[in-house]
């Protein structure tokens, strides 16, 4: 075998037209007065990969630290080269392949640790660590913009997004005041009312607690709305919110990372921590279901009235519930039901006088005080 | 002596070049290979969480670079896929999660009444992230070179990046000042930064260009600019007095694509004179390099790539529709969903969401593959088949400097700003 080709010996930038012989595993680079370049050993020897057309010139180099570097420009002698070594065409991809896999597969899981398990840890600490003026600073901006977010849009238009009477505010603050009396809790409670045809409520960082319009006309006893505000008094207190949020935002980041679009991907990712949040949140509801119940109890509320709330709700509006599905991160409500009746005691007395009942039924100014039967 | 220089007695263009050797370079890519090597990334990319997207970057650099001659060699690139990956590491540890934590605490700054310091503050890192931007440019450059082999020989460069920084930051400063005016004083001296800190093996390049040389075809685009936004806005203002008379708006909105395109063509006509300019001025020891790239063969590109990028957004909007389509058809709907449409309107949030997330990924995706195979595919096509080397002889007394510090690894910044071409 005689291959012409030129050499560049990675020293100087010129190249030396010669030729290339094989001497059983060593290539033999002699220029063209004979005298010999350099001895390379089949096994280092690799093919230059960016040349991807089948007539372009085959390139030749070793591995690093080697700069040398053989280029044959004919395809009859290139052809013959690879026929001679077959092994230069082989494995150029698929080590390569393993590899990807083998760091796709790091890249993942270590993502989802960071995700699952550093981040809710990290989340919980960074969360009771936080100075609680940022953590009340936090919760405004979140209720306006969670307002903005679920407020009707007629509400919206009206330019009425909370609804706010004097006589209701009053009854709330007071409700709330009770509830937290009885834990002892330094953080300053706050209840807006979201003027939102939704039936739900929320625990924001800060004890900042919106419930919605939905709600209050759903409920259909003071003791029903009181046991919900316990109940999101209780994340208040395990400080979920502030560590949700900043489990969302650190999940959306380190998603984004792994996409490596940060702008583009964002919105998905977004979406994808919202999902992966709910099941961590399930843990946190049983936490606050049980701070519920012995909130009730101590106020002498009816602890059981939460459940005929959950069983009503599910029984009128099926499983579509409040929020969409997937977005859904109440556990199961057989299992919550069971939680909260499973705490009832004798002599209960109810949470809000009937006139206060009234006024508060009435803070979005609809007439719906008097349409829920007495139970 | 190689067959590489050839000695020439009448010239291509028949100019004084008699007696003067010269290396004509080329781009021989294909647009059908690089297109496929293109789709294979994009879907090892998709498969792999984007992981791939460190080796895809390489694959398609070596492409590029091989396909990249100077008379008959070619260049190399020896990077690695490793290399851009621990860049990237690096760079999110050292500057995106401190950049992430602030932008993530400083709404909270705002709302505890520490607005003026917050504004102060953004307008610091507002500087600070175009100084990065400079120094993740130099970097880039720093890498680039020093992975790119031609004739065996690394290229390198040298200097300090906070000097590259700095002396951006004045140009830009002073030209502001002069409303843009001298703006080839800021370019020519970005370009002389560069080059001259550059070095194939031991030799260094330099540069003999100068600001004032540009400043005739600088100011002329600068008039044509001007004159488009101001009759632009005198458009508008007649517009707006001929609306009381039953007028209609579309002569404005006219108004406004000419003028683009004008401005475009304009600016992309001065680039060329700059890249022309910028070539013919660098200098390799005696060796010189000539550029004839042309206006209309860069205008043509451009226009195929927006042509293309069109099409991938229409296909992109079409899968978003179609993800939404199936979601929606997934969700139960409530039988008396018609009377409540803000009900629904929240349902429907989440699709919206996910299905914008698939158009914007779509549009990203396929435009990095578009890029490639349109834009960079035309531009190296253009740019190399139009430029020739002349005393290329003098590349042959270059060798290889072995003591130079080589960067480890390469481009985290540039990745993480989303800078560079590909």
């Amino acid at each position: 075998m005689h291959i012409a080709a030129t050499y560049y010996d990675g020293n100087v930038a010129i190249g030396r037209p010669g030729s290339v012989e094989d001497e059983g595993d060593t290539l033999l680079i002699h220029d063209d007065a004979g005298r010999e370049l350099a001895q390379w050993r089949a096994a280092d020897v690799r093919l230059s990969k960016g040349l991807r057309e089948s007539s372009a010139p085959l390139q030749l180099f070793r591995r690093p630290p080697h700069l040398d570097r053989l280029v044959v420009a004919t395809p009859a002698d290139a052809d013959a080269l690879i026929r001679r070594f077959p092994r230069l065409l082989r494995g150029n991809g698929a080590i390569g392949m393993v590899r990807i896999g083998l760091w796709t597969a790091a890249a993942v899981v270590s993502i989802a640790l960071l995700v699952f398990v550093v981040m809710p840890a990290l989340a919980e600490r960074l969360a009771q660590a936080m100075p609680a003026t940022v953590e009340a600073r936090l919760g405004v901006m979140l209720r306006d913009q969670f307002l903005r977010a679920i407020v009707d849009k007629a509400a919206r238009d009206a330019g009425r997004p909370v609804c706010r009477t004097p006589g209701g505010d009053a009854v709330l603050e007071r409700l709330a005041g009770q509830l937290a009396a009885a834990t002892g809790s330094p953080v300053e409670v706050r209840v807006t009312v979201a003027n939102s045809r939704i039936i739900n409520a929320f625990a924001l960082p800060g004890g900042q607690i919106v419930v919605t319009r939905g709600l209050l006309d759903f409920a259909a006893d003071p003791d029903e709305l009181a046991g919900v505000v316990a109940h999101e008094l209780g994340h208040v207190a395990h400080r979920h919110p502030t560590a949700a949020a900043i489990k969302h935002a650190g999940g959306a980041f380190l998603i984004g990372l792994l996409i490596g679009d940060v702008s583009g991907g964002s919105a998905m990712a977004v979406a994808a921590s919202t999902i992966l949040d709910a099941r961590y949140s399930r843990d946190a509801e049983r936490e606050a279901d049980a701070y519920a119940t012995a909130l009730m109890r101590a106020n002498g509320y009816d602890p059981t009235a939460t459940a005929a709330l959950l069983e009503r709700l599910e029984r009128e509006h099926g499983q579509t519930f409040d929020v969409p599905p997937l977005l859904s991160t109440h556990p199961q409500l057989a299992e919550r039901q069971a939680i909260l009746a499973g705490a009832a005691t004798g002599a209960p007395h109810a949470a809000l006088t009937t006139p206060d009942w009234s006024i508060l039924k009435a803070i979005c100014g609809e007439p719906t005080a008097a349409v829920r039967p007495e139970r | 002596m190689q067959d590489v220089i050839a000695e020439t007695t009448p010239s291509v263009d028949g100019a004084s070049k008699a007696g003067v050797a010269y290396a004509d370079a080329s781009f021989d890519g294909r647009r059908g290979p690089l297109f496929r090597l293109c789709l294979v990334n994009l879907l090892l990319t998709l498969v792999t969480f984007g992981v791939y997207r460190f080796w895809a970057r390489t694959h398609v650099r070596r492409y590029f670079w091989s396909h990249t001659r100077i008379g008959t060699d070619r260049f190399e690139y020896t990077g690695t896929a490793r290399e851009l990956l621990l860049g990237f590491l690096v760079a999110v540890a050292l500057i995106f999660v401190p950049a992430f934590a602030i932008e993530f605490l400083s709404p909270i700054a705002q709302s505890s009444g520490l607005g003026g310091v917050v504004y102060a503050l953004n307008a610091v890192y507002g500087l600070g992230f175009a100084c990065l931007v400079w120094a993740a440019i130099y970097r880039m450059w720093r890498y680039r070179l020093s992975r790119t082999l031609w004739r065996g020989v690394r290229f390198h460069l040298d200097g300090s990046t906070w000097l590259f920084v700095a002396g951006s930051l004045r140009r830009i400063i002073l030209t502001t000042l002069s409303l843009w005016l001298a703006y080839p004083y800021f370019s020519i001296g970005q370009t002389r930064d560069i080059a001259t800190n550059a070095r194939f093996g031991t030799t260094r390049f330099s540069f003999d260009g100068s600001a004032r040389s540009l400043l005739a075809p600088w100011l002329r685009h600068w008039a044509i600019a001007a004159a488009s936004i101001a009759g632009v806005v005198a458009l508008f203002a007649l517009g707006a007095k001929a609306e009381g008379e039953a007028g209609t708006p579309v002569p404005g909105v006219v108004g406004v694509v000419v003028a683009i395109v004008i401005v475009a063509v304009s600016y992309t006509r001065y680039r060329v004179v700059e890249a022309r300019y910028v070539l013919g001025h660098l200098r390799f020891a005696e060796a010189r390099f000539e550029s004839k790239l042309s206006t209309g063969a860069t205008l043509r590109t451009l226009l195929l790539y927006l042509l293309a990028l069109a099409g991938v957004v229409a296909v992109g909007i079409l899968i978003g529709w179609g993800v939404f389509l199936l979601m929606v058809g997934a969700l139960p709907i409530p039988a008396d969903a018609a009377a409540r449409p803000e009900d629904l309107a929240v349902q429907f949030a989440v699709p919206a969401a996910l299905a914008l997330g698939v158009v914007v990924l779509v549009v990203s995706m396929f435009s990095l593959s578009l890029k490639h195979v349109v834009l960079t595919f035309g531009f190296a096509h253009h740019v190399f088949s139009t430029l020739t080397v002349t005393n290329p002889q003098a590349f042959d007394r270059a060798t290889q400097d072995t003591t130079a510090e080589m960067p480890r690894f390469g481009e985290g910044l540039a990745q993480g700003l989303d800078i560079g071409a590909f």
